[in-house]
């Protein structure tokens, strides 16, 4: 993965076993948006392939990558609603483009996926008339819309209270559980890692490289790397990294 | 949920269905097939629903044994029954359900919203008028208002007070003026060529094809150059000034701004203005040497005049009160664009097509406002005899 010749991680390898919750950690800007954006085909990876149930998606055609697309929900960083549509408008638009739900029934299942995120009562309202909090949760409801196979969510606690937080974390463990998706998740918030990560991934910026591969509790037990075992234990780093030889040797 | 393939097939292996039976005290509808939404559900939930017949009080069970396979649809379909029984105070035997098909149940039933939450309903018509009548009339004190901040603002820069970001001054700077050049230069040298043309005509039917240098000067100088000018820019960088604060106003950036105590009429909208104030006035000074230039290729091919003769006849029609007129035009077009732009752009909305309106409102605001100013200072040089 690289923005034109910065190179942002390299060596990423791994798979995602359906029914999975992968956990993508790492510090922020280490590249965890970036492979999302990978996975999800908005990105071509510069070496490397992906793969989905065997398909690679860069080497089919537009077809196939729309239909291996649609079977994806996303939820982006910043939530991604489009600003002119009302949460109603922005959650129904996916059921509206690829199902031939009528009014009555998209009704119901846009107030099924707001009541899921908490937001019932909210569908008249404009992104900007809401918090950051509630816009990430619309967009999980828009993400949610068409039961995707594959759930991808970048940072979905971040901006949420802890009561939120939790709640969020007993859908996606529903989820998984009630449809057997598989589901991605890209976050910092150490207590839902431990709650729902099956597997996960460490990416560090400094190496620009993974430097663990394993469930985030199996990290926290077994993994003696000084930059995993900090970012699991919310300490500061303890080892004469790059940035310490730097100050001693003055 | 039943399995991933089946969902994705087009065509249901089982058709959904339904049937509704009564048992005493109660009603059960029992749900049958698949019910998802590639089924083909049209209407059957609905249809379901309008069936059940009930006093208040009695309970409502739902039997889903026979539901082959579900997604979405059929908790969407459960949670709007559990609303109607809520209405019409029935009670909801939800125990049969299975236990992952409950728990979803429960999880979007919670956190009812607050009253609060709905958003206001569409006000009456006579009083969508009245709001907008007054909101018109406020705009016209808010235009006035800004641009009493910018002149505010420019005291304060011939001070040496005002806070502005100097790089990207230098790149509206630019953007206002150099990268203008080419745009400007030809629409202008179009314009002339033109004007020629339509002129030289007229003019070789009276045989005073030699006057045509004449006319294209004084048209180009006098009204062409300094009007074309304006309204080009007012298509370009009004645009621009307007799409770019809407979006920063989208993005928080402005509040940001005010929250760092740094006054966007100073950091943003005075060296827009300035920018225009400045480059507007040298623009038609270029527009007018190409407009002419146009004049000159067209009178050369149609009436064989040479350029030492037609940059005579060009120079005797013009005086410099003409070009002092033109540039003076410029100048207070340059401003108004610039604000236009400014104005509509500060006070966008906070969505993608607030940033829409806000440059369409910009573009029409300051061509009409250009064209409409040229027309005062026509009848003010009518009377000052320029
Ligand atoms: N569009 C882009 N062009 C160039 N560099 C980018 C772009 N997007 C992200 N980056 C760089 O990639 C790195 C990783 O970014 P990102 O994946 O967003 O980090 P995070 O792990 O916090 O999500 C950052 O150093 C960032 O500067
Ligand atoms: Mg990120």
């Amino acid at each position: 993965m690289s923005f034109g010749r910065r190179l942002i991680q390299e060596d990423v390898s791994f798979r995602v076993r359906r029914g999975e919750i992968f956990t993508v950690m790492g510090g922020s800007g280490s590249g965890k948006s970036t492979l999302l954006r990978h996975m999800i085909g908005l990105l071509r990876p510069c070496a490397g392939r992906i793969r989905y149930g065997g398909v690679d998606y860069w080497e089919s055609s537009t077809e196939q990558q729309d239909a291996l697309r649609r079977r994806f929900g996303v939820l982006f960083q910043g939530g991604a609603l489009f600003s002119a549509m009302t949460l109603y408008e922005n959650v129904a638009l996916p059921l509206q483009l690829y199902t031939e739900a009528n009014p009555v029934e998209t009704r119901a299942l846009v107030r099924f996926k707001l009541g899921l995120v908490g937001l019932r009562g909210y569908e008249e309202f404009y992104p900007s008339e809401i918090s950051g909090g509630m816009r990430k949760r619309a967009g999980l409801a828009r993400a949610l819309v068409l039961d995707p196979e594959l759930l991808f969510l970048d940072e979905p606690s971040a901006g949420l209270d802890p009561v939120s937080s939790r709640r969020l974390d007993d859908l996606i463990l529903q989820l998984r559980d009630g449809t057997g998706a598989s589901i991605v998740v890209i976050s910092h918030e150490l207590p839902s890692l431990f709650a729902i990560g099956d597997n996960g991934i460490f990416l560090d910026g400094d190496s620009k490289r993974p430097i663990a591969h394993g469930s985030p509790k199996y990290l926290l037990e077994h993994c003696d790397h000084p930059r995993v075992q900090a970012f699991l234990r919310r300490e500061p780093v303890r080892d004469a990294g790059t940035h310490d030889k730097v100050v001693q040797d003055r | 949920m039943g399995s991933q393939a089946t969902r994705l097939a087009a065509a249901a292996r089982f058709p959904p269905g339904w049937t509704v039976r009564a048992e005493t005290g109660a009603v059960v509808l029992a749900l049958s097939g698949d019910w998802t939404l590639h089924s083909g559900l049209s209407g059957i939930p609905q249809a379901a629903a309008a069936e059940i017949e009930l006093a208040p009080g009695h309970s409502l069970r739902i039997d889903t044994e026979a539901v082959t396979d579900w997604d979405s649809a059929l908790p969407a379909f459960l949670l709007a029954m559990a609303e109607r029984c809520r209405d019409q105070g029935w009670i909801l035997d939800a125990c049969s359900l299975p236990l992952n098909l409950r728990t979803v149940l429960k999880m979007a039933d919670e956190l009812s919203p607050p009253a609060s939450a709905r958003a206001p309903r569409p006000a009456p018509l006579l009083r969508r008028v009245g709001e907008h009548t007054l909101r018109h009339a406020g705009s016209v004190g808010e235009a006035v208002s800004l641009l009493g901040q910018v002149v505010l603002a420019c005291g304060r820069l011939l001070q040496g007070k005002a806070t502005y970001y100097r790089a990207d001054a230098w790149l509206v700077l630019q953007a206002a003026g150099a990268d203008a050049l080419p745009i400007v230069g030809l629409v202008n040298v179009l314009v002339g060529a033109i004007i020629a043309f339509v002129g030289s005509v007229q003019l070789l039917q009276f045989g005073a094809g030699v006057l045509l240098a004449d006319g294209v000067a004084i048209a180009t100088v006098r009204e062409m150059a300094a009007v074309i000018t304006a309204v080009v820019l007012s298509g370009r960088t009004g645009a621009a000034f307007a799409a770019q604060l809407a979006t920063m106003q989208g993005n928080e950036e402005i509040d940001a701004l005010r929250v760092m105590g740094v006054p966007e009429v100073e950091f943003l909208v005075l060296p827009r203005v300035l920018a225009l104030a400045v480059m507007t006035p040298l623009l038609y000074l270029y527009a007018c040497a190409l407009g002419i230039f146009g004049g000159f290729a067209v009178a050369t091919g149609m009436l064989d005049l040479s350029l030492t003769a037609y940059l005579e006849r060009t120079v005797g029609a013009l005086n410099s009160d003409q070009f002092l007129l033109g540039a003076s035009k410029s100048f207070v077009f340059g401003i108004l664009v610039a604000m236009c732009g400014c104005y509509y752009g500060l006070r966008a909305g906070r969505n993608a097509a607030a940033v829409g309106e806000a440059t369409t409102a910009a573009v029409v605001a300051g061509i009409v406002g250009v064209i409409s100013v040229d027309a005062v200072f026509a009848v003010c040089a009518h009377a000052l005899g320029i």
